[in-house]
């Protein structure tokens, strides 16, 4: 039996049946690990000692006949801007290149509380910007279904990880897509969960108000075993949602029968060059969630058309200022040249940033700087109140709204980084969702030109049950 | 659209430098980007308030005591110099 192909909640069912250790299940995918690394760069850290110690204690617990976490014996794979304690935590950037924390995010907290094993730190773009993973100081990723592409990103190294079976479980962060674009370009299953349900304290924000953290798995019920293990109110992150405490059940119906499926009109004449057979395939999936039951209906979001532009100015500004506390003195990389104290913050910050990086925080201080304030990032917050509105119009009377995750096939290596706009309307499906706070979920709908295509499944604000319930009804009629 | 001068400006403000070369190419850039929201501009947004964040809820109040925070060892532990239990800069003040 080759253990890294099983699903982790059936991993997990094996353990708990002592048909294999927490010990077995971590070697067969360090051994993954050792055999496919060099291909797909997955990995910024890994943590073999760590990974060992924490399957040592789940095999003694499960001995002792003690009672075991929801994650126990589960491999898990996580995104290098997420602290770790004493595991080096990069965000992909050389200016945290050798950045040890001293202390642990919420959710790894959480995951070592529920047994789960942590085998290391993944690659990403750097600070999460980028939709490639080609941004990273630490090189690119590549994609495991083909490894001449890209696994998408920002979370690409995360992906990358569980479509190559190097673990069962991964978590990510998703600021305009970066969890939903990467599961769609590697053929899987990612979500972002409504914004507050998951802490993000202890993650490295990029853009606090549209950050949130986000999980992988091979199918919507390791999926939502991910999540589960981590989401909850945490008074230590402020936009914590109390509302998150409570459960998040696939319980209940999941069959496609009766879902009030919308679908946004200002979609349905929306082109992109060369997404034609993507259309076409989601057509045929649209037709799958029909012939099931659900009642497919047009409604018009006309904000919309303008949810890009509001992003970018959104996120840039709150960019330029949280990655102004790079300054070389506390943490981070420090320049060797410097005569005074401008020159210490300048050249660190010059030296240490990417380019792209450097785009950003240049485009973020403009909109937030005198004179422009009003004119971009003030109007910005005014459209992000009308995407929000049409979004409560639409779920209404609506239980989900469907659309492709992403408008393009995952594009070769080195084909897109030069060109930011290009790159930039690739996030055109999963922007909104961010600046209203949803949930949504990427689910594979088939292969595209012999590559993986995903479905993005949107639902209201602590919809999150709702929307992994559709996931799985379609799921299993396609199954 | 904007000029070298203005991005030099915000640049310094930033606390970034670019060569030449750098700026010739990201004055490029810069222009599709700034081009591209510009769009924003045709929405009609009157009397509309602004979304600063989404969670709507009313914030908590912290019981006020002692909590554990992080050691001064922990807090120095990623600066490259540190000094008497300081991080260490260059000297500011004469």
């Amino acid at each position: 039996m080759d253990i890294t192909s099983l699903k982790g909640w059936e991993m997990k069912e094996r353990l708990l049946g002592k048909e294999i250790s927490s010990r077995e299940i971590l070697s067969a995918h360090l051994d993954m690990i050792d055999r496919k690394e060099k291909d797909l760069n997955a990995f910024i850290t890994l943590d073999r000692e760590g990974a060992i110690e924490a399957a040592r204690k789940v095999d003694a617990k499960l001995q002792r006949g003690e009672d075991l976490g929801a994650l126990a014996g589960i491999p898990v794979a996580l995104k290098d801007n997420i602290l770790t304690k004493n595991l080096r935590t990069t965000c992909g950037s050389r200016m945290l290149e050798n950045f040890n924390p001293p202390y642990d995010a919420t959710v790894v907290r959480k995951i070592r509380e529920a047994d789960g094993v942590i085998l290391g730190k993944t690659n990403m773009d750097e600070f999460a910007m980028g939709g490639s993973t080609e941004t990273s100081y630490f090189g690119n990723t590549r994609n495991p279904r083909d490894l001449s592409r890209v696994p998408g990103g920002s979370s690409g190294g995360s992906a990358a990880a569980v479509a190559g079976h190097e673990t069962p479980l991964a978590l990510g962060s998703d600021t305009g897509g970066s969890v939903r674009q990467p599961a769609s370009f590697c053929g899987i299953v990612g979500m972002k969960p409504t914004y507050g349900l998951v802490s993000r304290y202890g993650v490295v924000p990029m853009s606090n108000s549209l950050d949130q953290i986000g999980v992988f798995g091979r199918d919507v019920k390791d999926a939502h075993m991910m999540l589960t293990s981590v989401s909850g109110y945490d008074p230590l992150d402020a936009t914590s949602s109390k509302k998150a405490g409570r459960d998040i059940s696939l319980a209940g119906v999941d069959s496609l029968k009766g879902l009030r499926v919308a679908l946004p009109e200002e979609y349905r004449n929306l082109r992109i060059t060369g997404d034609e057979k993507i259309q076409e395939r989601f057509r045929e999936t649209v037709k799958v969630f029909e012939d099931a039951g659900a009642i497919i209906d047009y409604v018009s979001l006309p904000s919309l058309e303008y949810s890009l532009e509001t992003y970018y100015i959104i996120m840039s500004s709150e960019v330029s200022t949280n990655l102004s506390r790079f300054d070389g003195v506390r943490f981070g990389y420090r320049t060797e040249n410097y005569e005074t104290l401008d020159e210490l913050y300048t050249n660190s910050r010059t030296e240490a940033f990417g380019e792209e990086t450097k785009r950003r925080i240049m485009l973020g201080t403009y909109s937030l700087s005198a004179g422009y304030q009003t004119e971009n990032y003030k109007k910005a917050l005014r459209v992000r109140t009308l995407i929000k509105q049409d979004y409560e119009r639409a779920f209404r009377d609506h239980d989900v709204i469907l659309s492709l995750t992403a408008p393009m096939l995952p594009f070769e290596l080195d084909s897109m980084v030069n060109s930011p706009v290009d790159m930039y309307k690739a996030d055109l499906y999963t922007v909104p969702v961010n600046l209203a706070g949803l949930c949504a979920i990427s689910v594979p709908m088939g292969d595209v030109e012999g590559l993986p295509v995903g479905l993005q499944i949107t639902g209201p604000r602590f919809g999150d049950s709702t929307i992994l319930k559709a996931g799985l009804g379609y799921e299993r009629v396609v199954r | 659209m904007i000029t070298r001068e203005q991005i030099v400006h915000i640049a310094g403000m930033a606390k970034l430098k670019f060569t030449d070369q750098e700026l010739d190419e990201f004055e490029e850039k810069f222009g599709q980007v700034m081009g591209f929201v510009e769009k924003i501009k045709e929405v009609d947004t009157e009397n509309v308030e602004p979304t600063f964040t989404i969670n709507d809820e009313e914030g908590t109040m912290k019981e006020n005591g002692e909590s554990q925070t992080l050691s001064r060892e922990e807090v120095l532990e990623n600066t490259v110099e540190s000094q008497y239990g300081y991080f260490k800069i260059l000297k500011v003040v004469e």
